[in-house]
C-alpha cells in the first residue's frame, strides 16, 4: 500500500539522508558518490472508512503528542454566486458547538486537556480543521471532530450565527478593511475573475454577502459538503496503529454513506487584453503596484517552473528585478514575486512597493523594469545557477517542513488533497530536479506574455478629509 | 476539578541525560483505499448514529512522561558561552549567536542604530557586496541573519547538515569583516525612514509603534521610537561601533541540530580563532512612567475599527506569584476562552479578537489588554474591558476557569519540548531572564499549588483599579464621544483625553464641523 519509502522520519536506525546530487552548490562539482536513495517520505498509513472517510495515520512517539488534523474538501472555490465567503463562515460555525459536547465549548475542553494550535482554516480549496492534544487525550479530540462532523446542526440558532456573521466581518475590517493594500487584494480578484467567479470576492467574501448568510444556507451547506466521504482525518504522532484505528472507527465509523459532492471546476478566463486600476489607499503611505497573470493552477504543468521564475525576479538580493529597483536603482522598498496555484487555476504576481516621493516617474520607471526583466527571461531562460538556488532551497525547506508534527500533519493532507498521495514528496523533488532553463524560459513565454492585470494603490492620505471611500478609478491603460 | 492531582503527578518532567528516546516506526500494510462506491443514499433519508457513548466525554488514557532532550552547556576559550541540544533525527543544525545588545543601547537621539545596522551589517562583507553575500548563501540554501531586538540581539544561521561549513563560512566572514559600505548604509537610511512612514497609515500599526512610549515612558529605555529626525543623525562610524560590540566574550551561542559538541568546537575553532574581545553587558532600567490614566487618541478618519490598547506597568518575570499572574492573565485575556475575547467577540460580536496579559521585559512587565473593534463600538469596547478587569480584582475566578488553565498549562508543556528546536527555544528564554535551567520542576509544582484565593490575588496585586494608559487609534469623529464619556467618568482615571500625532507628538483637538 502506500506507504513512505525508505527513511523514516523519525527512525533510528536510519540516518535520514541529504538530498540528492543536483542539489549541489551552483557552480560547483556535484558532491562526490551520494546517491537519490533516500527521499524525505513521511511514513504512514492511508485507509478509507466504509463511508469514504478517508485516515491517514503518521507514527512519531518522540514527544507524546498528536496532531489532529481534518480537512473537509470544500472551500471558496464552491461557493456560488450571492454566498460569497460562505464557506469561511461556516468553518466558524463548527466551533459553535455540536449535539453531545455542547455550546461554544470547543477551546475550552482543548485547553483544559492541554491541546494547542487549535484553529481551522478555509481558502479556495479546502477547509482544514487542526489542533495538537497530549496523546493520552487523543479519544477527546476525536470526540470534539466527530460531533460536529456528525451533529453540529443540533445546536445551530439564529442567534450564533447572527454573532458570527458579525465577527467574520470584523474578521474581514481587521485583515482587510482597515490595512494597507486590502483593497488592493480585492481590486487583483475582480480584475482577474468576472462576475459569477468563485475567485471573485476571495475566501473572506462581501460584506452584503455575509450580512445575508441564512440558517438555510447553514443547513444545505452542511449537508452538501460535510459528508465523511469528504473529509480526510490525519493523526499524526505518538499513537499505536492498531489503537488509533479502533478510536476511529469508534466515532466515526458507525457514521451513514453519502455521496462525496461534486466539484465544479471553474475555469480561468483570459484576459482579452491587458487592464490597468488605480485605487486609493487611505491605509498605505508607499505606492504599490501589483502586477499579476492568469497561471497554472497547484501542481500543474508549469506550476513548478514558474516558481523558478519568480525566484530569479524576486529573491533579495540577487534576484533580478529586486536586485534593479531596490539595490541598484533605488526606487523601491521591496519586491515580491510569486507564483500561486489554487485548485482551478493561478495567479502569478510581481509586486512592487516604491520608495517616498515622485510616484509617476518611479511608476514608470519600475513598470519598464518589470516589462524588461519579464522579457528577457522570456528570451533567455534563467541561468544553471539562479535554476539551482531555487531547487536546493526548495529541497531544503522540505526538510525543514518535517520538524514539526503539525508540519508533517499538514504535508501529507495537502499532497493527498491535490495529487491523492500523500507522499508526493518524491515525485514533486523529481519534477523539481527535472526543470531545466529551456523549459523555465518556456513556461515564462507560455503564461507572461498574455494580457495580465495592473493594480496600483495610491495612498490617500487622511490629511484632505476625504470620507475614504474606496471607488475604483478605473480606465484602458 | 477531576483529574488534577493524581495523573498530573505523573507528568515528570526531568531532565534526562541522553537523546530522546525514539523508536523506529513499524511496517505495517494499509488494506487499499477504496472508492466510496456506489451504495450511497440521499441525505434527506439519512439516519445518523446516537450512540450512548457520544453523550460522554471520553475518559483520558495514563498521562505519559515527557522526555526533555539534554542540554550541553560549555564555554569556548574566547568566552563565548555554548549551549547544544543535539537531534538525530533530521539533517540540520540551527546556531544563535546571542549579545545583549539591543535598542535599549541606541545612543542618545539615535533610535534606530540597532536596526539600520543590523541590516546593514547582513547585507554584506568587505569581499561580497549584497547581491554576492545573497547568492552565496542561496547557493548552499543556508541563511545567516542579523536581527537586532528590543534588548539583544543575534545572528542567526540555519542550514542543513551537509552546508554547515558553508554557512560557517559566510558567518565568520560576515562578523570578522563587515561590509559596512557607505553607499548601502545611505540606502539602509532612506528604507528605514519609509518604513516609518508607512507605520503611519493604519490604527494597528500606528499604535504599535507608540504604546510602549506611553506604558513605559518616552524617557524610558523601552519607551524610545524611531522617528525621521531620530534616523537623520545615525552616521556610518555609529555602525561600524555598533558591530565592534559584537564581540565573543560574555555572549552566548544556542545550537540544536545533528551536530556533536566536537564537531561543534571543531567547526567554530576552524574559523573563529581570531575572534575575541568583551561582549556588551545587559544594562540597567529605570522604573516605568508611564502617563497614568490618560486616554491617547490617534486621529485616522475613514478606519472601520479603532485599535485599541490600555494597561500599566506590572512585575518582573522572577517574581514569586508569577504562575498565580500567569493563570489570571490567562482567564482574563490570554486565551480564545478568556473573558475579555468571549465578551467582545463571542457575547458582543465587535471583534475578531481579544487579548490581555503581561507583556515581559528583563527590566519588567506591563499589563496590556486590547482589541481592533468595530469604530461604532469603540466607547463600548473600553468599558467592557474595563469592567472584566474590575471583576477580575474583586472576585474569586470561578472552579472551572482554574481548572481549566491550570490543568491546561501543566498538561500542554510537553509542547515546549516536543523537539529540539522548541526546547532549545525554552531553554533560551529561561536563560534570558536569568532563570535556571531546571526552572520548570518547579514550575509545575507552583502551578499545582493554585487556587482561586491565589488567582485573586495576583489579580489584586498585579492589576490596577485605574490609572491605565489608555490608547485609542481610529475615525475621531465616530468615536470621540464616547471616549470623552469615558475620560469624564473617569473610567481609567483622571487624566483626560490627550490628542497625538502618528509620530506621538501632542496635536489640538481634531475638529469636524469645517468639511463634511
Amino acid at each position: 500500500m502506500t506507504r513512505g519509502r525508505l527513511f523514516r522520519i523519525l527512525g533510528l536506525g536510519l540516518p535520514l539522508l541529504l538530498i540528492a546530487p543536483h542539489a549541489v552548490t551552483a557552480g560547483e562539482v556535484e558532491q562526490g558518490a551520494e546517491k537519490p536513495d533516500t527521499e524525505l517520505a513521511i511514513e504512514y498509513e492511508r485507509y478509507t472508512l466504509d463511508n469514504g472517510m478517508e485516515v491517514i495515520l503518521h507514527r512519531d512517539t518522540s514527544a507524546p503528542l498528536v496532531a489532529v488534523n481534518i480537512w473537509y474538501h470544500v472551500g471558496s472555490g464552491d461557493e456560488v454566486p450571492g454566498k460569497s465567503g460562505f464557506a469561511h463562515l461556516f468553518e466558524h460555525m463548527m466551533f459553535q458547538g455540536a449535539k453531545h459536547i455542547g455550546e461554544d465549548v470547543h477551546f475550552d475542553i482543548l485547553r483544559e486537556i492541554g491541546g494547542t494550535g487549535v484553529n481551522g482554516t478555509t481558502n479556495s480549496d479546502r477547509t482544514n480543521y487542526f489542533e495538537t492534544v497530549p496523546s493520552h487525550e487523543l479519544e477527546t479530540a476525536l470526540w470534539l471532530e466527530s460531533d460536529r462532523m456528525g451533529y453540529m446542526l443540533d445546536l445551530l440558532n439564529e442567534e450564533s450565527l447572527a454573532n458570527q456573521i458579525d465577527v467574520v466581518r470584523n474578521e474581514r475590517r481587521q485583515r482587510y478593511d482597515n490595512v494597507p493594500y486590502g483593497r488592493e487584494r480585492f481590486a487583483v480578484a475582480a480584475a482577474l475573475y468576472p462576475e459569477g467567479h468563485p475567485y471573485r470576492y476571495l475566501t473572506i467574501g462581501r460584506h452584503e454577502n455575509l450580512e445575508a448568510a441564512s440558517l438555510d444556507d447553514v443547513i444545505s451547506f452542511f449537508e452538501k459538503w460535510y459528508v465523511p466521504s469528504n473529509a480526510t482525518l490525519v493523526l499524526a504522532g505518538d499513537l499505536e496503529i492498531d489503537e488509533a484505528k479502533a478510536l476511529v472507527d469508534k466515532w466515526f465509523g458507525s457514521f451513514p454513506k453519502l455521496a462525496k459532492p461534486e466539484h465544479v471546476v471553474v475555469p480561468a478566463p483570459e484576459l482579452a487584453k491587458t487592464v490597468r486600476t488605480e485605487i486609493d489607499d487611505p491605509f498605505a503611505r508607499l505606492e504599490r503596484m501589483h502586477f499579476v497573470w492568469h497561471s497554472p493552477a497547484m501542481l500543474a504543468e508549469d506550476d513548478l517552473e514558474l516558481d523558478v521564475v519568480a525566484a530569479a525576479l524576486g529573491s533579495s538580493g540577487w534576484g533580478r528585478l529586486s536586485k534593479r529597483l531596490v539595490d541598484d536603482e533605488k526606487i523601491a522598498q521591496s519586491v515580491r514575486v510569486y507564483q500561486a496555484g489554487s485548485g482551478f487555476s493561478g495567479s502569478f504576481s510581481i509586486i512592487v512597493t516604491l520608495s517616498p516621493g515622485d510616484g509617476e516617474t518611479k511608476r514608470a520607471q519600475a513598470a519598464k523594469a518589470i516589462q524588461e526583466e519579464v522579457d528577457k527571461l522570456v528570451a533567455e531562460g534563467p541561468t544553471k545557477d539562479e535554476l539551482a538556488r531555487h531547487v536546493i532551497s526548495v529541497e531544503s525547506s522540505f526538510v525543514w517542513g518535517l520538524e514539526e508534527l503539525g508540519g508533517r500533519a499538514n504535508q501529507l493532507q495537502w499532497f493527498n488533497h491535490y495529487t491523492g498521495d500523500p507522499n508526493y514528496t518524491d515525485h514533486y523533488l523529481e519534477r523539481l530536479r527535472g526543470i531545466t532553463p529551456a523549459a523555465v524560459k518556456a513556461a515564462a513565454a507560455k503564461w507572461l506574455t498574455k494580457p495580465r492585470a495592473e493594480i496600483i494603490s495610491i495612498p490617500a492620505p487622511p490629511d484632505a478629509k476625504s470620507d475614504a471611500k474606496s471607488d475604483a478609478k478605473k480606465g484602458p491603460k | 476539578m477531576r483529574r488534577l492531582d493524581t495523573p498530573l503527578a505523573s507528568l515528570a518532567l526531568a531532565l534526562l541525560v541522553g537523546a530522546v528516546a525514539c523508536k523506529r516506526t513499524e511496517d505495517s500494510v494499509a488494506p487499499d483505499t477504496q472508492d466510496p462506491g456506489d451504495e450511497v443514499v440521499a441525505a434527506d433519508a439519512v439516519e445518523w448514529p446516537d450512540e450512548p457513548f457520544r453523550a460522554e466525554r471520553p475518559t483520558p488514557g495514563p498521562i505519559k512522561d515527557v522526555k526533555i532532550p539534554t542540554i550541553e552547556t560549555f564555554e569556548l576559550d574566547n568566552g563565548l558561552e555554548v549551549f547544544l541540544v543535539q537531534q538525530q533525527t533530521l539533517p540540520t543544525v540551527r546556531m544563535m549567536f546571542e549579545w545583549d545588545l539591543g535598542e535599549v543601547n541606541d545612543p542618545k537621539g539615535k533610535t534606530g542604530v540597532a536596526s539600520v545596522c543590523g541590516d546593514l551589517m547582513d547585507e554584506a562583507t568587505q569581499t561580497k557586496d549584497k547581491p554576492t553575500f545573497a547568492a552565496a548563501q542561496s547557493d548552499h540554501a543556508v541563511s545567516v541573519r542579523v536581527r537586532p531586538g528590543t534588548e539583544s540581539t543575534t545572528i542567526s544561521v540555519s542550514a542543513l547538515q551537509r552546508e554547515l561549513g558553508a554557512a560557517l563560512d559566510l558567518t565568520a566572514e560576515m562578523i570578522l569583516e563587515p561590509g559596512l559600505r557607505e553607499d548601502d548604509f545611505a540606502r539602509l537610511l532612506e528604507q528605514e525612514k519609509a518604513w516609518i512612514e508607512q507605520s503611519k497609515g493604519s490604527p494597528s500599526s500606528i499604535a504599535r509603534r507608540l504604546f510602549s512610549s506611553l506604558v513605559w515612558g518616552s524617557k524610558h529605555k523601552y519607551g524610545k521610537i524611531e522617528t525621521d529626525a531620530s534616523i537623520d543623525k545615525i552616521k556610518l562610524a555609529d555602525c561600524k561601533a555598533w558591530v565592534r560590540e559584537l564581540e565573543p566574550d560574555g555572549a552566548r551561542l544556542w545550537v540544536v541540530g545533528k551536530i556533536t559538541q566536537d564537531e561543534l568546537r571543531a567547526e567554530l575553532d576552524a574559523r573563529f580563532s581570531t575572534w575575541k574581545g568583551k561582549a556588551p553587558k545587559p544594562v540597567k532600567f529605570k522604573a516605568a512612567a508611564p502617563a497614568k490614566g490618560t486616554i491617547f487618541f490617534v486621529h485616522v478618519p475613514g478606519s472601520a475599527q479603532s485599535q485599541i490598547l490600555l494597561g500599566h506597568p506590572g512585575p518582573t518575570r522572577d517574581a514569586a506569584d508569577y504562575e498565580a499572574t500567569q493563570l489570571m492573565a490567562m482567564i482574563l485575556g490570554g486565551s480564545f476562552s478568556s473573558r475579555i475575547n468571549m465578551n467582545l467577540r463571542e457575547d458582543k460580536g465587535w471583534a475578531y479578537g481579544a487579548r490581555g496579559g503581561f507583556s515581559y521585559s528583563r527590566g519588567g512587565s506591563y499589563f496590556t489588554a486590547g482589541s481592533s473593534v468595530r469604530s461604532d463600538a469603540t466607547g463600548p469596547a473600553l468599558i467592557e474591558i474595563a469592567k472584566e478587569i474590575e471583576r477580575m480584582r474583586t472576585s474569586d475566578p470561578s472552579a472551572e476557569e482554574l481548572d481549566r488553565e491550570q490543568a491546561g498549562a501543566l498538561l500542554a508543556m510537553p509542547t515546549k519540548f516536543a523537539n529540539a528546536t522548541r526546547t532549545l527555544f525554552s531553554f533560551r528564554s529561561l536563560a534570558f531572564y536569568g532563570l535556571p535551567l531546571d526552572w520548570h520542576q518547579g514550575h509545575q509544582e507552583r502551578l499545582r499549588a493554585l487556587d482561586t484565593a491565589a488567582i485573586r490575588a495576583a489579580a489584586e496585586t498585579h492589576l490596577q483599579a485605574t490609572d491605565h494608559v489608555v490608547l485609542v487609534v481610529g475615525d475621531g469623529e465616530v468615536v470621540l464621544e464616547s471616549l470623552d464619556k469615558i475620560a469624564e467618568d473617569e473610567v481609567f482615571g483622571a487624566g483626560g483625553i490627550q490628542f497625538l500625532d502618528t509620530d506621538g507628538n501632542p496635536v489640538p483637538r481634531p475638529s469636524f464641523d469645517d468639511a463634511g
